[in-house]
């Protein structure tokens, strides 16, 4: 069974990449563009990782990640980055994501710090 | 093209190996650096990729390439196709004679190893110099590498650079007719990746000044310039996406 990902992202342009590279890749791929939305589907749905921006509409990244480690704990979470942000990923290291990545990604890294993630959790 | 790759920390590497062993040997040793890295398995298809594309920023190509040669590719490019990329030839050790050796071509030694690398970065560093820049102010090589050339993803993921961003722009001016600079904010550090996505340096630059440097008296000349430079590139690309639409 294909392993699903939720891309928790704002950017449209960056979305659409993550979601190309991700299912050619061979992974199921969900989205949510704002906070909220990745909310509900986070208490209703399953899923094997969740990539995630760190500055959303109407809930942050970090209450994300404080929702995610509090109540589906065995979740995997990389954290999607822009540079000149050291101190947001330092925080979000802190808070027990598993890896970041910097926007816009290597496709070569993306799908080897996927990979990765998910057999460190396996 | 190249002060864009080189300001993303990415430098373009086309490698023409015809052995599968040894291509993936230098891939898994050049995986921990931020480098594009386009593989072609002989010469024809590295002049082909350089017909069609942006210069790299250094071409790798074994001395008995096929159909052309190490050496003769390297001339073909510098005296047909007026390509003036630094060439590195691989070869084995002791498979050089005294004439090649005489060149001023330099060379990498296989089995690619962890000094190898090291001959790459100093030839990279040592060539990268601005070159000219062209009338474009995008390049679209990170997409096209990213979904190895896909048509329907090339057009999508401009017609997302041009609504969103058109969009932002109109809710970054809203924003700023109200003083509300900590959302003009927001939004450039939102729409940086965009940018960055066609290689827009300037763009980039502009929404890096936006988000950390600008003061509130400097930032609406920030999104003016911004709006500005959308404009033309937004102008560019359809003109292009259109000429294209009709080959």
């Amino acid at each position: 069974m294909k392993k699903r990902i939720l891309i928790i992202e704002d950017n449209p342009m960056v979305v659409k990449s993550l979601a190309f590279k991700l299912i050619r890749d061979g992974y199921e791929v969900v989205t949510a563009a704002d906070g909220r939305d990745a909310m509900e589907r986070l208490k209703t749905e399953r899923f094997s990782l969740i990539l995630t921006d760190l500055m959303l509409p109407f809930i942050s990244g970090s209450q994300l990640i404080e929702y995610i480690k509090k109540n589906i704990p065995g979740v995997p979470i990389i954290v999607l980055s822009t540079s000149n942000q050291d101190d947001i990923i330092t925080d979000a290291f802190n808070m027990g994501v598993d890896d970041f990545i910097t926007k816009p990604f290597s496709p070569n890294e993306l799908s080897l710090r996927v990979r990765r993630t998910l057999a460190n959790t396996n | 093209m190249k002060q864009q790759n080189q300001s993303l920390n990415r430098p373009k590497i086309l490698f023409v190996e015809n052995d599968i062993e040894l291509t993936q040997r230098f891939l898994q040793l050049a995986k921990t650096h931020h480098w594009t890295i386009i593989t072609c398995p002989d010469s024809m298809a590295a002049i082909r990729y350089l017909k069609g594309n942006s210069e790299p920023d250094l071409l790798i190509i074994e001395k008995n390439a096929k159909p052309m040669n190490g050496f003769q590719t390297s001339n073909y490019l510098k005296s047909e196709l007026n390509i003036q990329v630094p060439v590195l030839i691989s070869h084995e050790p002791n498979d050089l004679d005294d004439n090649e050796v005489t060149t001023k071509t330099m060379f990498i030694e296989t089995p690619f190893s962890t000094k190898s690398i090291l001959v790459i970065k100093s030839t990279l560093k040592n060539h990268a110099q601005p070159k000219p820049s062209n009338d474009k102010h995008y390049c679209l090589n990170y997409l096209k590498q990213l979904s190895d050339h896909n048509e329907e993803f090339l057009h999508t993921s401009i017609q997302l650079f041009s609504d969103s961003i058109s969009e932002k722009l109109i809710e970054i001016k809203t924003a700023l007719s109200k003083k509300d600079y900590k959302t003009v904010r927001e939004i450039g550090h939102n729409i940086k990746p965009s940018f960055e996505m066609l290689e827009i340096t300037n763009g980039r630059d502009l929404c890096d000044k936006l988000v950390y440097t600008a003061t509130e008296k400097e930032i609406s000349i920030v999104v003016a310039q911004l709006s500005t430079l959308f404009y033309t590139v937004n102008l560019q690309l359809k003109n292009d996406l259109q000429k294209y639409a009709t080959l």
